[in-house]
Order: C-alpha cells, then structure tokens, then sequence
C-alpha cells in the first residue's frame, strides 16, 4: 500500500506544527540536525522531465487568509467582539460608540485590493490581493458629522507596547487626510476573502487604505479620532518616512511594482516554452505596461497583462518565453504605471530609509535540455 | 508532599528523577504504596524491636528519611537477618537520594529474602537514578511483566529503553504508560520523544539507503516546505515525481504548494495529475473544486465539490465551498439549506454560521442574521479563550 500522506487541511496545520516541534525539540536537535544537514547538502543530479503546466492565462489572484503577509508592530491583541467597541470622536457633532453587530448590520461594500507593507523587497512576500468587505468610512463620518475644520483622521489600534524612546505602553496609531479618509475605496473592514479577519489580520476591524501603504491600514481599531491639527504621534513621526539629506517626506501612496509568480528563484526548468506569469500593481494608480527580460543585457519585451488594469488592485500578466539553450538565467520584471512611473534600475542612492523598494523583480532560474 | 505533576523525569539525567519523583509518585504507584506494608513490623519481634519499627514506620510516614536511616539502622543491629529491615533501610536510603548505599541494602535485602518483589522494584530504580541503567533494565523489565498497571514502572523502563536508544520498545513501553496515564504531559511527552527519535532514525537510514529514491526527494521536500522555502520544495517535488511519476500523494502535496503561492492553473494541472492515480480521493476533488471556485469557474467548482462530498459526505470545507458556489448562482435557498445541514452536524462550524449571517443579511433577514452572528462570536470567544489557554500552556513549557 501507498501512504499518500494526505490529510485535511486542517490536519495538515497540526502535522505542520508537530513538524516543526519536532525540528525544536531540546533532545532532538543533535540526532535530527544530522538529518537535516543530509538532506539539504546533498548534491542529487536533477533527471527531472517536468513540463511547464498550463497555457491559460492567471485569473482571480487572491491570496488566501493564511498565505496573506502578517506584519505587526506589537503582539496581536486577542479581543472579544462582545466586549469590543469602535469610537468616533473628536472634532464631530455626534460622537458613535458601535458595536460588532452594528458594523457587521450596516450596508457594506466588498472591495479587491492588493495592501502591501512600506518595507517589502522587491519580489518580497510582504503584498498580497484580498476581497475586503465592511462599511465605508465617509458613510460612518457622516454619521458622526465633521465638525468645520477637521482636517485629520487618526486610527487608534488596540495593540500596544513598550519602545525605547517612547511613553510606556505606547498603542500603535496613525493618520491619514480627511480627503483619502471620506475617499469611497477607505473601509472600515470586518471581512477579509469572505471570512471574518483573522486575529492577525486585525480581527474585529481594520481600517483598509487603498492604495497606500500597509501601515496606515490600521488593525485592531478601537477608535476614529477627527483633528484640526498634523498627528505627532510615535509611529507618524518616527516611523514610515522617505528620508534624504535634505528631504522628510511621509510614506502614503503605493509605488509602481511588479513581481514574479512562477517561476520561483531557483526553479529548474525543462521546456523550450514557459510561461512566465506575475502581478503588478501601482496602489491608486492603473498599470500602463508590463515588460520581461530574459537577463540584464537583453531588450525589454512587452508581458501580456490578463486583463485591463484598475486601481487598487493588483494585475495579473504572462509571457511566453522561448528558450532557446540551457543555462542560468537572471529573469527580471518591470512595470510602468498610468502616469509614466517606471520601476527604478536601481535604488535611489540618496535614500537614506528601507521604505518603497520597487526595483525591478530579479529571479535566477536553471534551464536544463 | 509533592503534587503529583511536578514530578520530574529526565531522560538524560537520571539521578534527577530520584528523590523529588518519588517522593511525588509516593501515593500513585501501587508498587510504591505497597512499600507502607512493608514498613510493617515483622511478626516475632521483642518490644524494642517492635517499638523502633513503629519509629521507623512513622519516620517514613512522615517523610523524614535520615531519621527512618538511623531508626532502621539501629533495627538491624538488633536483627541483622531480617530483610524487611534492610529493605525499609534501603528505602529510607533510596529516598533521602543516597542511591549506592541504598543499592547495598536492597542487595542484602534480597539475599535474605528473594521473594520481596518490591524490593526488586526498588533496587531497580536505585540503578536507574544512579546512573546504571543496563543494570536497571533487567529488573525493570521483570518488574513490568509482574505489574503492568504500574505507571512508575512502565515510565523508568521506557526511558531506560530510550537512553539506551532502544526506541521501539521504549515506544511500546512509554505507550502503554499513556494508556496508564492518558492525560499525562509526562507520559505524552516522553512517548512523543521516543516516536520522534524513530522517525529521524529511519530518515537518516532513508538517505544512506536510497539518497535518490522519491521517497528521499519527498522528504527533503516536506522538510524545506516545513522551513518555509515554499520553491525549493517545489523542485524536490518535481524531481520526486520524476523518479516515480505514479506515486500517490506527490501530485497532490505539489499541487497545494503551488496552491498557496497563487499559482493556481499549475495546481490544477497538479490535482488533476493526482486524480489519475487516486480517483476517489476526496481532498483532491475538494481542492480543484475550491480552486475553481477561485477562478469564479462555478460550473466547475460544483462538479468536484459534488464528487468530493459523494466520497466524503461530512466534509465540512467542501459543503461550505458548495454553498458559496449557490451563493454566486443566486440561489440563497439551496446555499442556506445546506450550511444549515453543516451546522446541524457539528454546531460549532464558526465558518458555516458566519457565512449564513452574510446570506441572512443579504436577504434582508436581520433577526436571523443577528442569530447567526451571535452564534459566530459566541463560537469565536470561546475559541479564543482555549487559544489563551493553550497559549499559556505553551509559554509554561
């Protein structure tokens, strides 16, 4: 009998989990790490004579809950929806103190966006594309009723912590300008690809930002403040700041940026065509063109895009690529956004922080006869 | 006296189990509770005999080994051949951690009296928690075929077993003190160990064995997906299956690799693959129906979701991945009619349950919608607070 070693999805987690209890276990370590080192050094000649799968072009990419990039600034909080509640106040005529049903009972709205982290290399797995559903911001502002002069949206996170340099028990929050907060793509979501948010992901409610940044997409919201004044708070300040000798410009809006799905760095290919396929997004902006090239001394060809491009959103592309002897390759990827922006060569020298790395996306691969 | 849990056993350090687990296990062995019978005076004794053993049995009582030592001592001064005195010597020796001495005793003990089984026991754990464990086994193996209930025995000759790196009998051994103990994090612990010490023995001789067989390029696999190097595991995969093209399983595990990195027509290539070689496989069917629903290729979606759940009928993803494709079709009746029929089986289905509060609330059924939604969060705090639990269990360990 073959042990195919299937199990349910679920089951798979645990035997995930036990795995990797097992690559920890105090006592273990010795007689496994020999183990280990056997089966990661060994130098085993490839006879493989896999074949590129399908032609069809990408479709829906959404990346599941569980494969969604997970990138916090403190521990999740672990809150109870029926002890949690959201507030909006500040500078508005009528203060709201809402609970989960009554954000999970309003009119909502489901929205595709591809979050990516400010931080994330190129290629990186910190961007991912989700149908995020909940209550749009301007509907629950207009609600509270701004009051004149309110000019800031401050998002108040429940996870907090102790960092050098800043007050005791500091709670992550940032801000964002009324005009991007009443902006019809800014929820308040409770729902992420059909599911409600996963803890790591902010569960109760998160803000979701299209098309900027990660970080202002608050998680864990416990309260909506409205000001007439800039946020001075730690993580506006200190924090998510595009930094030059002379320049300080704060983090918001998405870069143009592309990256590789298949194949994957170090990937050994057999077949004289392969279908390269990808995404590239440009946060608020559409994406004008997608290119391809084969190495860095080679021309850049036009990628196929799977279908027109929209905002917010990430876009799918595909390229055929004929093969025309073996070897390595440096395969690498660049997209151009509706306004002209292309991905840099390179990274601006001056760039004195790690924020919107957006060069081009760089995969070796191995192509054997 | 010590709560029963915190006793301590070590593998590796013996001499760490002596005093502190017995001296908790003092009341859960029978062997061990048996050792009060044997604090009993012997039958024919003079007054001062029978006035020191009374001494000696309170001292042990109470736990006050270096008075029972000396009250024991002075016994076998005026008795020198009585093996019970010895062995209640041995005893108090054994449990104030002075194991040598105490091995000498229990001998002498034995000399005099063969038959004292708990005796045996006894000196069989001075050798273990001084160390001697290829001297320990052999009573320890005697000591289970003659008290198989006794957790304290089975737990000392597994892990003699297991020092010795006789992982297949330790496992059976430590397996049976599971069976003893079921809630036991020792036994548990320990029988988990000996199983681990198994499977990474038969992978170390798997690579010298057959270092190119798909086995060998199977698990080098799983372990780079399990360290997270999602590519590399796929051309292990890959070159798996190129050594054995209709092995089950291989299709399928690459399949979800390609799956999770969003490389969904690769995984469909892949399960389908898979289909060939295991046609009436259940998660296979579940997987190209969830992708297809993915792609929003409903027609699709539905015919292997219906396949998997004529294999597998109680297959809870698959009948909430149908229900959605009811949903996209427009058909809200059939989509509630079955998670209903999902949470009528197992109530605590927190995806099911959300799912009809969407489909309430769509339909503009607010109380029901309200229902469900309770339902959901009652069912969400009640999983978070076993996580918390769990969570803290964790960060004790």
């Amino acid at each position: 009998m073959v042990d195919s070693g299937k199990s349910r999805p679920r089951t798979v987690i645990e035997r995930r989990e036990f795995l990797r209890a097992m690559l920890v276990a105090p006592g273990l370590i010795p007689r496994y790490r020999s183990l280990q080192s056997a089966l990661l050094t060994g130098n085993r000649a490839c006879r493989l004579a896999f074949q590129a799968s399908s032609n069809a072009p990408l479709r829906e990419l959404i990346t599941s809950n569980t494969d969604f990039f997970v990138r916090n600034h403190f521990r999740t909080p672990q809150i109870r929806s029926d002890s949690w509640s959201l507030a909006v106040d500040g500078l508005v005529s009528t203060p709201l103190k809402l609970s989960y049903a009554d954000l999970l009972l309003a009119n909502s709205v489901h929205r595709p966006s591809t979050m990516e982290c400010a931080g994330n290399v190129s290629g990186g797995i910190g961007v991912g594309n989700a149908v995020w559903s909940g209550v749009p911001l301007a509907e629950l502002l207009k609600q509270a009723g701004p009051k004149a002069g309110a000019t800031t949206v401050i998002f108040h996170g429940a996870d907090s912590g102790d960092i050098e340099d800043a007050p005791a028990k500091t709670h992550f929050a940032r801000a964002i300008p009324m005009e991007k907060a009443t902006d019809p793509s800014t929820l308040l979501a409770y729902e992420m690809n059909g599911s409600p948010l996963p803890a790591d992901h902010g569960f109760p409610l998160r803000v979701l930002v299209a098309g900027w940044y990660g970080m202002d997409s608050v998680k864990w919201l416990t309260r909506v403040e409205l000001t007439d004044q800039p946020f001075q708070g730690y993580f506006q300040q200190k924090y998510y700041v595009a930094l030059r000798a002379h320049e300080r410009r704060p983090i918001t809006r998405m870069l143009v940026n592309s990256k590789f799905l298949r194949p994957s760095e170090s990937e050994e290919i057999h077949a004289n065509l392969y279908r390269i396929q990808g995404v590239a997004w440009a946060g608020e902006r559409k994406i004008a063109k997608v290119e391809f090239r084969a190495g860095p001394g080679e021309s850049w060809q036009a990628a196929t895009m799977a279908a027109s491009s929209a905002s917010m959103t990430w876009t799918a592309w595909s390229y055929d690529w004929r093969i025309t002897s073996p070897g390595k390759y440096v395969l690498e990827v660049r997209a151009t956004d509706d306004e002209g922006h292309t991905q840099p060569e390179v990274r601006d020298p001056d760039r004195q922080d790690d924020y919107e790395l957006n060069t081009p996306h760089r995969v070796t691969v191995t192509v054997r006869s | 006296m010590r709560h029963p849990h915190n006793f301590r056993l070590s593998e590796n350090t013996p001499s760490r189990c002596g005093v502190r687990s017995l001296q908790s296990l003092w009341v859960l062995s029978p062997i061990l509770f048996g050792l009060t019978l044997l604090a009993k005076p012997s039958p024919v004794q003079t007054p001062d005999l029978a006035k020191l053993s009374t001494q000696g049995q309170a001292a042990l009582r109470d736990q006050h080994f270096d008075r029972a030592a000396e009250v024991y001592e002075q016994i076998i001064k005026l008795d020198p051949r009585s093996a019970q005195a010895h062995s209640n010597l041995g005893l108090a020796l054994y449990m104030a951690g002075k194991y040598p001495r105490a091995i000498t005793e229990f001998q002498k003990a034995l000399e005099l009296d063969p038959h004292l089984d708990h005796t045996k026991v006894l000196l069989a754990l001075s050798y273990f928690d001084s160390g001697e464990i290829v001297r320990a086994t052999p009573l320890l193996e005697k000591a289970y075929q003659a008290n198989k209930d006794d957790p304290v025995v089975a737990a000392h000759l597994g892990l003699a077993y297991l020092r010795q790196e006789k992982d297949e009998k330790a496992l059976a051994v430590l397996s049976h003190w599971v069976e003893l103990e079921p809630n036991s994090p020792d036994a548990l612990y320990f029988k988990g160990k000996a199983a681990m010490y198994l499977a990474s023995d038969s992978f170390v001789q798997l690579t010298k064995a057959a270092p190119d067989s798909y086995r060998m390029y199977q698990l080098r696999a799983e372990m780079l997906r399990q360290q997270g190097q999602g590519p590399a595991a796929i051309n292990e995969y890959k070159k798996a299956i190129s050594e054995k093209p209709d092995a089950a399983g291989l299709h399928y595990a690459l399949g979800t690799l390609y799956r999770e990195a969003g490389r969904l027509d690769e995984a469909l290539t892949e399960f389908h693959a898979e289909l060939k070689i295991s046609p009436n496989d259940a998660m296979t069917e579940f997987f190209l129906g969830d992708i297809y629903l993915q792609q929003d290729n409903v027609e699709n979606a539905q015919q292997y979701l219906a396949r998997a759940l004529a294999i597998q009928p109680g297959l809870a993803d698959a009948q909430i991945d149908m229900a959605k494709t009811y949903h996209r079709q427009g058909k809200i009746v059939e989509a509630v009619k079955l998670l209903q029929t999902v949470v009528a089986s197992d109530p605590n289905q927190q995806d099911a349950h959300y799912l009809l509060f969407s489909l309430y609330k769509e339909e503009g059924q607010t109380e029901q919608a309200r229902k469900e939604l309770a339902t959901f969060e009652e069912l969400k705090r009640k999983a978070q607070d076993q996580d918390q639990k769990r969570m803290r269990v964790d960060s004790l360990n």
